[in-house]
């Protein structure tokens, strides 16, 4: 492209309608030409007045070519309008009511989570804590116990009575038990374990616990299952006073006790902070 | 959005705008008019001003400007034909009324980024004084150049090569070159006689 062409072509430049080459071109000759970068910027003066020319030309031209658009605004607005007075009628009064139903939810909401919290605590606690929990969770079953009344060679076992009794217990006749077991006139070891855990098993803790009291004191076979189903007693009858706290330390003490680690778990329960701060009971 | 009176496909628009010159020209003047026949565009555009804070006059004024503005950009080869012309015309309405919009308020909005306006009134208002006395300047000089300058510098504005203006006004091409180069010389005195316009037009380019 020699020097006229680039002059004539200025407007094709301005407009962007040379193909990349010329532009490219272009772009190198006036870095190179100081006149022809005057002269691109005297063609923009010039197009740019050429420009207000047209756009006043188009907007008389506007006034005779476009309609009247008030009909067409009066269509839009008058829906618009109508829309505009409904959604801020209810909005206003709705928005008040909006507004404080949903602090209200959210505080609601807030307080019935801390509630249900403190309950499911309550209740954890409850089955964790409470004495009926720790009375079920160290409850043991005397069956293995019961083995013992029918051993071979025990003279217990000569004693129907005591028979029929062991029969009735495993049978959870606990009522015909006790019977049975009252009956015999020679009370021994046997029949006064037996006696106690049926008395147990019926409820009765404050009777059961004095003939695991007078097991204890018979210092045979029963002697230490007799000492911690007394504490068993005591939990169900909420009598966790000095008395309790001495028992419970006579068998953490004594290492070689059967129930050594059973009572060393109980008294960590019962003496743990959950209990104290709850105050949990039956 | 469809207007069934426009009488161009979305590619003759394209093509026409690309090469400028007669072929633009024939083409403009009905294309403009076919849009403000077509109801479907002028209720798009009134909506949207409507619907975005303005009032029955803004709606009116941004049509006409929109359209204005439209003609301009395709003499300026600025519409690509990458949209429907309706709707590439709806988004020069919604830019300039977004425009006012922010000048009014100083809300900021994004450019859209597909199509780049140059507009010779967009200037920041600290630069509205200059802006108004330049305009001033504009059209005393306009008014200076007699009515031949006037209509071959406007003819070569519309893209049109000193072959097609020769043909329509009946000259010869050297003729043309002549009385344009001549033309050209008078502006460049003017501008000269009023130094505002080259500060003017020195703001434009930044």
């Amino acid at each position: 492209m020699d020097k006229n062409n680039y002059t004539q072509n200025i407007d094709a430049f301005l407009t962007n309608r040379l193909d990349p080459e010329e532009k490219a071109a272009f772009e190198k000759a006036m870095e190179e030409d100081e006149a022809l970068r005057e002269e691109v910027q005297d063609r923009k003066i010039e197009r740019s007045l050429m420009q207000q020319m047209v756009r006043k030309e188009y907007q008389e031209k506007l006034k005779d070519w476009l309609p009247s658009s008030k009909d067409l605004i009066r269509e839009i607005k008058q829906p618009l309008d109508e829309g505009r007075k409904e959604r801020e009628k209810p909005a206003r009064a709705s928005a008040r009511r909006i507004q404080l139903p949903r602090r209200l939810l959210r505080l609601s909401l807030a307080a019935s989570f801390l509630l249900l919290l403190g309950l499911g605590i309550r209740y954890w606690l409850n089955n964790s804590y409470s004495n009926e929990a720790l009375v079920a969770q160290f409850y043991l079953d005397p069956s293995s116990d019961l083995a013992d009344v029918t051993r071979q060679g025990d003279p217990n076992t000569t004693d129907p009575t005591l028979n029929q009794a062991r029969l009735a217990y495993e049978q959870k006749e606990y009522t015909e038990a006790i019977g049975l077991l009252e009956s015999i006139s020679n009370q021994n070891e046997t029949t006064q374990y037996l006696l106690a855990h049926s008395q147990y098993q019926q409820g009765a803790y404050q009777e059961a616990r004095e003939n695991f009291v007078q097991v204890e004191n018979r210092a045979g076979r029963y002697r230490e299952k007799a000492q911690y189903y007394q504490l068993l007693c005591a939990l169900q009858l909420d009598q966790l006073d000095e008395n309790f706290q001495d028992q419970l330390k006579a068998i953490t003490v004594d290492e070689q006790h059967s129930f050594h680690q059973q009572v060393l778990q109980m008294q960590r329960k019962v003496n743990s902070t959950w209990r104290s701060f709850t105050s949990v009971s039956r | 959005m469809k207007c069934k009176q426009i009488p161009f496909t979305q590619e003759e628009i394209a093509r026409a705008v690309q090469r400028g010159g007669p072929e633009l020209q024939n083409l403009i003047d009905p294309l403009v008019q076919a849009l403000c026949k077509c109801q479907v565009f002028i209720k798009t555009v009134i909506s949207y001003v409507l619907h975005n804070k303005g009032n029955e006059q803004d709606a009116e004024d941004i049509l006409q400007e929109g359209l204005v503005q439209m003609v301009i950009n395709l003499y300026e080869n600025k519409y690509k034909g990458d949209a429907s012309i309706e709707n590439y015309a709806f988004g020069v309405c919604k830019f300039l009324w977004n425009n006012r919009r922010r000048k009014n308020s100083k809300i900021d909005y994004a450019e859209p980024t597909d199509w780049k306006f140059q507009l010779e009134i967009d200037k920041p208002d600290d630069r509205l004084t200059e802006r108004s006395k330049a305009e001033e300047v504009i059209w005393s000089i306009i008014g200076k150049m007699n009515k031949t300058c006037k209509k071959l510098l406007r003819l070569v504005y519309l893209g049109f090569s000193y072959q097609d203006i020769g043909e329509e006004l009946n000259l010869a091409e050297q003729t043309v070159k002549n009385k344009v180069s001549g033309c050209r010389k008078k502006l460049r005195t003017y501008i000269k006689e009023n130094p505002l316009l080259k500060i003017y037009f020195e703001l434009s380019d930044t």
